[in-house]
């Protein structure tokens, strides 16, 4: 297999599962793809959609996290179907039909780790070089993943539950020497600009921010998420027994720059 | 006073500008001779849910700018939707080029989406009249526009839409963000910034009609409301004809104003070829371009336009009145009574009825 597709499914809508289905459908063109549907529902009514859709289906039966349910994909990818690069995709994006083909493209160049596409039309500020597309970190929105980087640096951390899992992944295939890029004609139609406000994916964050505060040993920063966390009502995590990253890591890491984790073009 | 020609939102507006010229004058009667001379605006037939959007292009060398707001259309939550493409495109293989990139995108939209090509190639810019075409072809009740450099959100014209659907009004505006392009290499394009447009509020008609905030996919029109207005951008004017409508449109109709989120993005690429934003400019000299602008309505039913650009005008004069001074006041209501005057003269029966009720302007 060329590539493979992978879909962490949560609660979507049928509109949805149908609307990606018919975009990954137009973007495959002549890549020898396969798609990978995991559903953390707790229940299968998404079941008939995605068979309609074809690919095959899992329900793990609990929801277990997007970093974890991407990692069971990516295990069954890159083993048992021997998947040269694996594209983590977002249930409520659509794929441009250039889209794959432009990823596999970028995902061509000597040591490629982590290729994400552009988020379209609204995309994140953190910036970009416009002739490498090298970037701090890649999001998880539409993200491939080279079989080296896997087979060096694993997947995510799945003590991620969502969000930052994608930054921490990053952060460490830039410290193993491989590239974190994004491909400006990969465009994945992704409006995230509505979800921004809401205080539950902000607290969502914070506690993902938190975790990966501690990690990288910023206690500065890993005292605003908690300040945060308690001016909002919510507990903050208590600190987990971890390991912490390398020193390559650290140097990888941002933390000046509040969520973004780099600096923002507006 | 019956006035089905005018439609009773022009008419309003035309009573209340005989009336700002002269408070004794017989409006009324002014109004309904004005009625009974003017031609009749051609309503088509439309199809009652179906939104329209006309997407006007250019060149073979844009298409990537327009593969970008074709991919944004067909991402739109509006269903039934219509993508009109109009292309002035003048290269060999052209209209086949097109064809295939809008069958794409029609395709990834899915159900109840339909693309139109109207293809007039062209050398010289011709973007009024590319909109034009694109708007007699469509069939949708609801009416919007795209260049093909700019791009809307997902929810941008279900919003507008619904905002019609829920009051009286016979349009909708919506925010838009203004965003920073740079010329990639390879051609493609780099976002260098984004900000609110306009920079800040109040996002109210006056403001935003008046410093031409309002790019021409910001908003969505019923058509069936606005049968007394007939939808033609200017050909004639190289630029500026998208503000010359706008204007039309704000004189006689008040629209629905959605001051939410920005929903749509205006591009401003590094390469100098956006239609340069009005910026404030003293009253007078704004009045004499509103009324070269929306005067200009080519190829038909000039002293219909005309009228509606004198209620154009009389409109931004009655916004701007507490700024301006007494004497720039009568300085205006000379300047519209002798406007009003000019247009009017090729329908005899209203001028000589006009000319009675202004006597006493002196």
């Amino acid at each position: 297999v060329e590539l493979a597709i992978g879909v962490v499914l949560y609660r979507n809508t049928v509109a949805q599962v149908d609307r990606l289905a018919r975009s990954v459908a137009l973007a495959r063109g002549a890549l020898r793809c396969e798609i990978f549907w995991l559903d953390n529902s707790p229940d299968d009514r998404l079941r008939a959609t995605v068979g309609a859709a074809g690919g095959a289906y899992a329900r793990p039966g609990e929801n277990v996290g997007f970093g974890a349910g991407h990692n069971r994909l990516m295990a069954h990818a890159f083993g048992e179907r021997a998947a040269s690069a694996y594209v983590c995709v977002n249930p409520d994006a659509v794929l441009h039909p250039d889209c794959l083909a432009e990823l596999v493209r970028a995902a061509a160049a000597p040591r490629a780790g982590l290729v994400e596409a552009r988020q379209f039309p609204d995309e994140h500020p953190k910036p970009y070089d416009p002739a490498t597309g090298d970037t701090p970190w890649c999001s998880g929105c539409v993200l491939l993943v080279t079989r080296a980087l896997h087979a060096a640096v694993g997947g995510f951390d799945e003590r991620f539950f969502l969000y930052c899992e994608d930054v921490d992944l990053s952060w460490r295939a830039r410290a193993a020497g491989f590239t974190t890029r994004l491909a400006p004609r990969a465009l994945a139609h992704h409006v995230a600009t509505r979800r921004a406000g809401e205080q539950r994916m902000r607290l969502a964050m914070l506690r993902s921010a938190l975790l990966l505060a501690w990690k990288y040993g910023d206690a500065a920063f890993a005292e605003r998420c908690a300040r945060e966390l308690r001016e909002a009502g919510a507990r903050p995590p208590p600190a987990p027994e971890l390991k912490q990253a390398s020193p390559a890591e650290r140097a990888a890491a941002d933390f000046a720059h509040d969520l973004d984790f780099a600096e923002v073009r507006w | 006073v019956s006035a089905p020609t005018l439609g009773p939102e022009l008419a309003t507006r035309l009573r209340a500008l005989v009336r700002q010229l002269d408070p004794d004058a017989d409006a009324e009667a002014v109004v309904a001779e004005l009625a009974r001379r003017l031609p009749a605006a051609a309503v088509p037939s439309l199809s009652p849910d179906l939104l329209s959007v006309v997407v006007r292009h250019h060149a073979l060398d844009r298409l990537p700018l327009l593969d970008e707001a074709l991919f944004s259309l067909a991402c739109s939550e509006h269903r039934p939707l219509e993508i009109v493409l109009a292309s002035q495109a003048p290269e060999p293989g052209a209209r086949e080029r097109l064809d295939a990139l809008l069958a794409r995108h029609v395709a990834l939209a899915g159900d109840a989406v339909e693309g139109r090509l109207v293809h007039a190639p062209s050398g010289r810019d011709e973007r009024g009249r590319l909109a034009n075409l694109g708007a007699a072809a469509a069939r949708g009740r609801y009416l919007a526009f795209l260049d093909d450099d700019d791009v809307v959100y997902p929810g941008h014209h279900a919003g507008l839409v619904a905002a019609l659907r829920g009051g009286e009004a016979a349009w909708a505006i919506g925010r838009a963000r203004r965003v920073d392009v740079a010329t990639a290499p390879g051609g493609g394009l780099h976002v260098r910034a984004k900000a609110p447009w306009p920079p800040a509020d109040p996002f109210t008609l006056p403001r935003i009609a008046r410093d031409n905030h309002v790019p021409v996919h910001a908003f969505v029109l019923d058509r069936e409301r606005l049968r007394g207005l007939r939808v033609a951008f200017s050909e004639t004017l190289p630029r500026q004809e998208d503000y010359a409508l706008l204007l039309r449109i704000a004189a006689v109709f008040r629209p629905a104003i959605v001051a939410g989120p920005p929903t749509c993005e205006y591009r401003f690429r590094d390469d100098g070829s956006n239609t340069t934003p009005v910026a404030g400019a003293p009253l007078a000299a704004r009045l004499a371009r509103a009324w070269t602008w929306s005067a200009t309505a080519e190829p038909i039913a000039r002293e219909r336009d005309a009228v509606q650009a004198l209620a154009s005008m009389a409109e931004l004069a009655a916004l701007d009145a507490p700024a301006a001074t007494a004497g720039a006041r009568d300085e205006l209501r000379y300047r519209l009574a002798d406007r009003l005057n000019a247009a009017v003269k090729r329908l005899p029966g209203v001028h000589a009825l006009l000319k009675a009720t202004l006597a006493k302007r002196g």
